[in-house]
């Protein structure tokens, strides 16, 4: 049996552990709320965007611009994998990189080639000593910003269009609640459009400049932005990750402290016992 | 929906700006500055750097957008703006302005 002095120590770790844990808890909880809330206030750009570009194309032949266009045979997929830049958040980044494992054999077994691109260090870390990591930003989360962002959609922009690959989906964690969150993955490019909207029956509208160099405008709105709230979603969710794990964590901690007093208890109270017992047997064996 | 007055809504990528009702729109497109009425026909512009002002009423409020788009419709005006920043807020029209 451990002795006293070594369960206390260990009390003690497991203290200042505790006290570690409720700490980043509580951050993660903070930030939770900002980015809660930097979501909500990207959705109806994000919605109206989307609207715009499906009344746009409901009168194009998807062949009328190269982000539209779908490409057969597909031969090059890049796979964006977003996790985050730090640990201790539970299966938050596990998570994401199992599915982009899952899409990477998925595409090869199909015969197609795959690229990867790493947003959050531990993707990069991960997919780096198995793969060939193409394209790696470091660093976003630390101040994530709609311009900031523009540099990630230029460059899958660019990628695209000069043909490197034919695809492009983003993989991420969507976020549901403070509990929960799904691995979502989401084809970016070619971008869908739907056929219905409420623009169906007017045929008649004016285009300023040209529906051309609208479209093509948009479009790049439209990938700056979805990769903007995926990047939102997966902050909120790494926090609400975080929460949880850490909430748990400190949990476990006080069951932890409570198990190791009761045993440093039960020691102080042996050795007292057992002093006793010495004590005794000794007058015992004076008197005898 | 009321006959006879236009929604305007005013959304950025970060945040939603403005939604409500208005009787006139005035916007800096690409083609040069353009005036949006009740029942106007169905227009989609990207914007320039400019003004957008709305009227309702007596009232006149102005705002200052850097780029983005605007889609018209007859009873709507959705803008889309990269940045949009508060001018003049909701005051009563001067009678020389404009």
């Amino acid at each position: 049996m451990a002795t006293l002095r070594e369960i206390r120590k260990r009390i003690a770790s497991v203290e200042s552990t505790k006290k570690i844990t409720r700490a980043m808890k509580l951050v993660a909880g903070a930030r939770l709320k900002k980015a809660q809330d930097r979501i909500l206030a990207a959705r109806p750009y994000a919605d109206k965007l989307r609207q715009m570009i499906h009344h746009l194309a409901l009168h194009a032949d998807p062949a009328d611009h190269p982000l539209l266009d779908p490409r057969t045979p597909l031969q090059v997929s890049l796979i964006v994998s977003i996790t985050g830049d730090r640990g201790l958040c539970g299966a938050f980044n596990s998570n994401i990189l199992r599915q982009t494992t899952h899409e990477v054999l998925d595409r090869r077994e199909r015969g197609e080639q795959v690229q990867l691109m790493a947003i959050g260090r531990k993707g990069y870390e991960h997919f780096n000593r198995l793969e060939k990591v193409e394209q790696y930003f470091p660093d976003v989360f630390h101040h994530l910003d709609y311009e900031e962002v523009q540099q990630v959609g230029e460059a899958i922009i660019q990628g695209f269009a000069g043909h490197r690959f034919d695809e492009v989906v983003l993989v991420y964690n969507r976020f549901q609640s403070a509990i929960s969150q799904h691995v979502e993955v989401q084809r970016l490019l070619p971008v869908i459009t739907e056929t219905e909207s409420a623009l169906e029956g007017i045929i008649d509208i004016i285009y300023e400049p040209s529906r051309e160099e609208l479209l093509d405008q948009i479009l790049e709105r439209y990938i700056h932005t979805t990769i903007y709230r995926a990047l939102l979603e997966s902050w909120a969710s790494e926090m609400g990750a975080r929460m949880t794990a850490m909430e748990n964590a400190t949990n476990n901690a006080e069951d932890l402290i409570r198990a190791l007093t009761l045993q440093s208890n039960k020691a102080r109270q042996a050795a007292i016992t057992k002093e006793l017992v010495e004590l005794t047997t000794g007058v015992e064996a004076l008197k005898g | 929906m009321s006959a006879g007055k236009l929604i305007l809504e005013i959304v950025t990528p970060t945040r939603e700006v403005l939604r409500r009702e208005v009787d006139a729109v005035t916007l800096t497109g690409a083609l040069g500055e353009l005036q949006a009425l009740p029942g106007h026909r169905a227009l989609l512009t990207s914007l320039r750097p400019g003004r957008l002002v709305w009227e309702m009423g007596f009232l006149i409020e102005s705002y200052q957008v850097e780029g983005g788009f605007a889609e018209v419709l007859p009873d709507r005006v959705t803008v889309l703006a990269d940045e949009c920043t508060l001018v003049q807020p909701v005051g009563p029209r001067e009678v020389d302005k404009r």
